[in-house]
């Protein structure tokens, strides 16, 4: 069972990812609406797996990356964000980031990334 | 893989380094045991030849030593003599003495070396030791010399305690000699015989370290050429499994249907690549080529950058091959390839990537990059057109529905006698045809009927069906031109007459769909339902009116009245209108005069058409529609009654002009004055005296030349069904 | 269906007249027919095809034009089973053609050799059909062409 938080500025996105709760491989531990409260989820829950929006109010998905990945350098992190912009996505795990998924995106293709996540 | 890149697959590019390592020691194993032998061979035969020179410099130092026998016997015999002689000299016979008891000194113990073993002073005084000896021959004649010696010692022994007592020595000096005498010989030969057998011993070493060399060395010699041969083998087999392998691989190379290639940790580009890259990036040099600067020259900076720092991602790790598909900056690229000719070449690629694995150490490492180059534009181009046909057929449906909206009877009678049209011309298409002359007439007549067919949509501002049949008459203008004419050369048009019957079956059915529709909508509530009918029903017939007088150059106005005060079934209803619209048309085009003709005959330039449904019982309606216009040309129906040649002459010109107002409900008979798009056909009264007829009505005509025209139909009334009643 | 479509497969069957000594064959003006009323000749020749496009494409002829066909290539016995083998002959030269032009993205079937017209089998009865006479010497062949995208 790997600790989760939620990083999405979208209710619904959230809502979406907490369902992984159904399953017995993730359990969702912390959801922030922007890089600040990530930040400071993080600190306190220490989650193993990260799902981060990119474009969010307060701090983006780019900045908050660069700092937990300086907090925990062995964190997985699964960029979900729309494909307007592939140059940011590649620069989102140039930073630290491991995986990319594209909204939208359906339960099954989420569980499936993060099970590629976190495989090693 | 369309739209997605083929990094989802997760292939790994291994380019077999795995087995590689794997079957090395053991390939080499044979080899590594063979140089073993070889040098073990080698070492051994050198010890041996050791081992073996030494004893055969024992065996030299025995050989030596029972030579020394042999001469140390005759000297104590030599010794003896003179000894016997010297008798009155003692200078004399005080060194044969020494000689005598040095002599028998070093015979007695060499011998009992050579027969127990033991060390003896060699020829230099030094001590040397000596192995008893085992040869038969040897053996024997040292026990033969041993028993000789013993007494012949004895006798020495004798004499040697007599001259140190200063005894008398004559007859232990006599003994000695007689000893010697007697025993010399005996011992020399035995001696002599020590010496050969040691000899022979010795030789036969020689003889066995010789053997035993030419066999080690010849064993080292089959090693070496085992190694040699295995060696070359496996090096020939190993370089035709390379030259295999190299070869499958140019032919991959040279078949695979798309661009393939390695880069490196640098972007560089490796040293091969498929013959299909060429074709797809035009040719160059692409061996040691940075991938940047191969996308610099087809695709902008900012977008050649985006790639760099994806396939960077793709060396790192960390970063999960299957969840970075998505973000491949060239999954779809438009590029420009600068053509020899100085112009561009527009092209779509589709670029994958994939990770190619090398072990390193036990470790998978990253080592290259697959790239893999698609040249979808024949894709793209169909996907557009496909997009831009679907747009089209979306603007076909529009205008559809727009056109259903307004004339939905017209559209029914147009499209009946489209299919008519249709027929006709796959019937004139169908009629075999082999002279040139005969295909040519085909284009004439087929381009007469989508002459009409045209005309008739355009009268109904049938954009599409217009369009259609313009095209057609193209098609059939450009093979009236062409020379040599032949079938084949039709069937383009056939293509475009196919598409345009299913198109109008499309519209047919979109119509049927509609009908349905009103029958819906006559459901609700009474009042509703009339309103519906007066707006989508009766409203249209005045624009009709409208359009046909303006295309005929005339001024019409149309007084309806009781059109919607019957409630007629739809069906119903929909065929009255179809019997309206013809009457009405004819009206226009035969009755009302020009506005010019209209102001000769002192008449108002503006026509009146008058429409009007009554109720003349609780069964039965009339229709009637009236024309102010020039009346029935009885004139010219009896002129082209006598031009259609149907009838003998005599017999037109004695009928009257009752006989030939019936004339104008047969088919084909027109009396208009050419053809065009509202008149002409010669179907349309016939229609109007079909339905009459199917629905038992009445149809009465009267005229009066210069004055009116009117068509007074008479026909039983069906109402709506009344749903709800039949739902209770 | 495009008017190159169609041509592939007619070039299929003049190709095959090509190959006789008597090759003028001429090829007449396409019509249509629906396909509840197929149009077809003694002896019929199929081959299914599926792909972008799927339906089928066949010829058809009256015997006494292949009878005659047969005679022209020197073939001296006329019984039904060269008759039936002729006709396969010039459906095999129609896909044939086909393939090399379309390449493998079409799939065609072997031919099948019937008597008289295709039946609903092969011929969507909603559909149309074209159909490209085509006349040898004195005599009135058929390719008959149905596809639907």
């Amino acid at each position: 069972m790997l600790s989760l938080m939620i990083v999405d500025d979208s209710n619904i996105i959230r809502r979406k990812i907490e369902r992984c709760n159904d399953t017995d491989k993730f359990r969702v531990v912390a959801a922030a609406a922007n890089g600040i409260d990530a930040i400071e989820l993080f600190k306190q829950t220490r989650p193993q797996v990260v799902t981060m929006d990119l474009t969010m109010p307060e701090m983006d998905g780019i900045a908050c990356i660069q700092q937990l990945i300086a907090l925990d350098a062995g964190l997985r992190i699964l960029v979900i964000s729309a494909l307007s912009d592939k140059a940011t996505g590649i620069d989102a795990l140039k930073k630290g980031a491991r995986g990319f998924l594209c909204k939208p995106f359906t339960d099954d293709q989420l569980l499936e990334a993060l099970t590629e996540l976190t495989e090693d | 893989m369309a739209g997605k890149s083929g990094l989802d697959d997760g292939k790994e590019f291994n380019p077999g380094a795995k087995p590689g390592y794997k079957t090395s020691y053991k390939k080499y194993r044979g080899i590594i045991i063979s140089v073993a032998l070889f040098l073990l061979l080698d070492a051994s035969v050198l010890l041996f030849n050791f081992y073996v020179s030494f004893e055969i410099a024992d065996d030299a130092v025995g050989v030596n030593l029972a030579g020394r026998q042999r001469m140390l016997s005759q000297r104590m015999a030599k010794t003896l003599l003179v000894l016997d002689a010297s008798r009155d000299d003692p200078q004399t016979f005080k060194t044969a003495f020494d000689e005598l008891q040095l002599s028998k000194g070093l015979f007695d113990q060499t011998l009992a070396a050579f027969i127990n073993g033991g060390q003896v002073r060699g020829a230099g005084k030094e001590m040397v030791a000596l192995a008893p000896v085992h040869n038969r021959l040897g053996k024997d004649s040292l026990l033969h010399t041993l028993e000789l010696w013993r007494p012949y010692k004895n006798a020495i022994d004798l004499f040697t305690t007599d001259v140190q007592q200063n005894a008398a020595t004559e007859n232990s000096l006599a003994a000695a000699v007689a000893m010697a005498r007697m025993h010399n010989l005996a011992i020399l030969t035995s001696m002599n015989d020590l010496t050969v057998s040691l000899e022979q011993v010795a030789a036969s070493k020689a003889t066995r370290l010789r053997i035993i060399q030419t066999v080690g060395i010849s064993l080292a010699i089959i090693n070496f050429l085992f190694i040699m041969f295995h060696f070359l083998r496996q090096l020939r087999d190993s370089d035709r499994v390379i030259e295999k392998a190299r070869r499958e691989t140019t032919e991959i190379l040279e078949t695979v249907n798309e661009g393939l290639f390695l880069i490196d940790k640098n972007l560089m580009l490796g040293e091969q690549h498929s013959a299909k890259l060429v074709e797809v990036l035009g040719q160059q040099e692409f061996a040691g080529k940075s991938f940047q600067s191969l996308l610099e020259n087809i695709i902008n900076a900012k977008d050649a950058e985006t790639a760099r720092a994806f396939i960077e991602l793709l060396f790192d790790p960390k970063v999960k091959e299957k969840l970075i598909g998505d973000l491949n900056p060239l999954s779809l690229v438009e590029v420009n390839i600068a053509q020899s000719n100085g112009g561009f070449l527009t092209k779509h690629l589709q670029f994958s990537f994939a990770r190619a694995y090398q072990k390193n150490d036990g470790m998978q490492e990253i080592s290259h990059v697959l790239v893999t180059v698609l040249d979808i534009t024949e894709q793209v181009k169909l996907q557009r057109a496909l997009n831009e046909s679907r747009k089209h057929n979306e603007s076909q449906l529009e205008m559809i529905t727009g056109l259903l909206h307004t004339h939905p009877g017209l559209l029914r009678e147009f499209i009946a006698n489209s299919f008519n049209c249709f027929n006709r011309v796959n019937n004139i298409l169908r009629q075999p045809a082999k002279t040139v002359q005969a295909v040519r007439e085909k284009a004439t007549s087929i381009f007469r009927e989508v002459h009409n067919f045209k005309g008739e949509a355009a009268s109904l501002k049938l954009e599409f069906f217009e369009n259609a049949a313009h095209k057609m008459e193209d098609t059939l203008a450009l093979l009236c031109e062409k020379r040599d004419l032949s079938g084949n050369d039709y069937l383009g048009l056939t293509v475009q007459l196919e598409s345009l019957i299913t198109y109008t079956q499309q519209v047919e059915h979109l119509t049927e769909k509609l009908g349905q529709f009103a029958v819906v909508s006559s459901t609700i509530p009474r009042g509703k339902a009339i309103a519906n009918h007066r707006s989508d029903g009766w409203d249209h017939l005045n624009d009709f009116v409208q359009n046909i007088a303006l295309r005929n150059g005339k001024m019409v106005k149309l007084v309806a009245s009781g059109l919607s005060e019957i409630n007629l079934d739809v069906d119903y209803q929909q065929k009255l209108k179809e019997i309206c619209i013809q009457l009405l048309r004819n009206a226009v085009v035969h009755g009302i005069e020009t506005p010019h003709d209209r102001e000769l005959s002192e008449k108002p330039m503006v026509g009146r058409i008058d429409l009007r449904l009554a109720k003349v019982s609780e069964t039965e309606m009339e229709l009637t529609v009236m024309d102010d216009g020039k009346g029935l040309d009885y004139t010219a129906i009896r002129t082209q009654a006598l031009s259609s040649g149907k009838w003998p002459e005599d017999e037109i010109e004695s009928w009257t002009n009752k006989h030939l107002l019936g004339l104008i409900f047969h088919e084909g008979f027109s009396t208009a004055a050419e053809i065009n798009k509202d008149a002409g056909r010669g179907v349309g009264m016939e229609a109007v005296m079909n339905h009459v007829l199917a629905q038992r009505g009445k149809i009465s005509v009267s005229s009066r030349t210069g004055r009116h025209c009117r068509f007074v139909i008479t026909l039983p009334i069906v109402y709506t069904l009344n749903r709800e009643e039949i739902a209770a | 269906m495009s008017q190159e479509t169609l041509q592939v497969f007619i070039d299929g069957v003049v190709r095959y007249f090509h190959h006789t000594n008597d090759k003028d064959v001429k090829v007449g003006t396409p019509y249509l027919v629906e396909n509840n009323n197929p149009a077809a000749y003694d002896v019929t020749g199929i081959i299914g095809i599926s792909g972008p496009y799927r339906g089928c494409v066949y010829f058809t002829a009256p015997r006494i034009l292949l009878k005659h066909l047969l005679l022209s290539i020197g073939e001296l016995d006329t019984s039904n089973e060269h008759i039936f083998d002729l006709v396969g002959e010039v459906a095999n030269t129609i896909s044939g053609n086909a393939r090399s032009r379309f390449g493998h993205e079409f799939m065609i079937s072997v031919p099948v050799m019937i008597e008289g017209a295709p039946n609903q089998i092969h011929l969507p009865a909603q559909m149309r059909s074209y159909v490209i006479p085509v006349y040898w010497k004195a005599y009135h062949a058929a390719v008959v062409i149905c596809l639907e995208q």
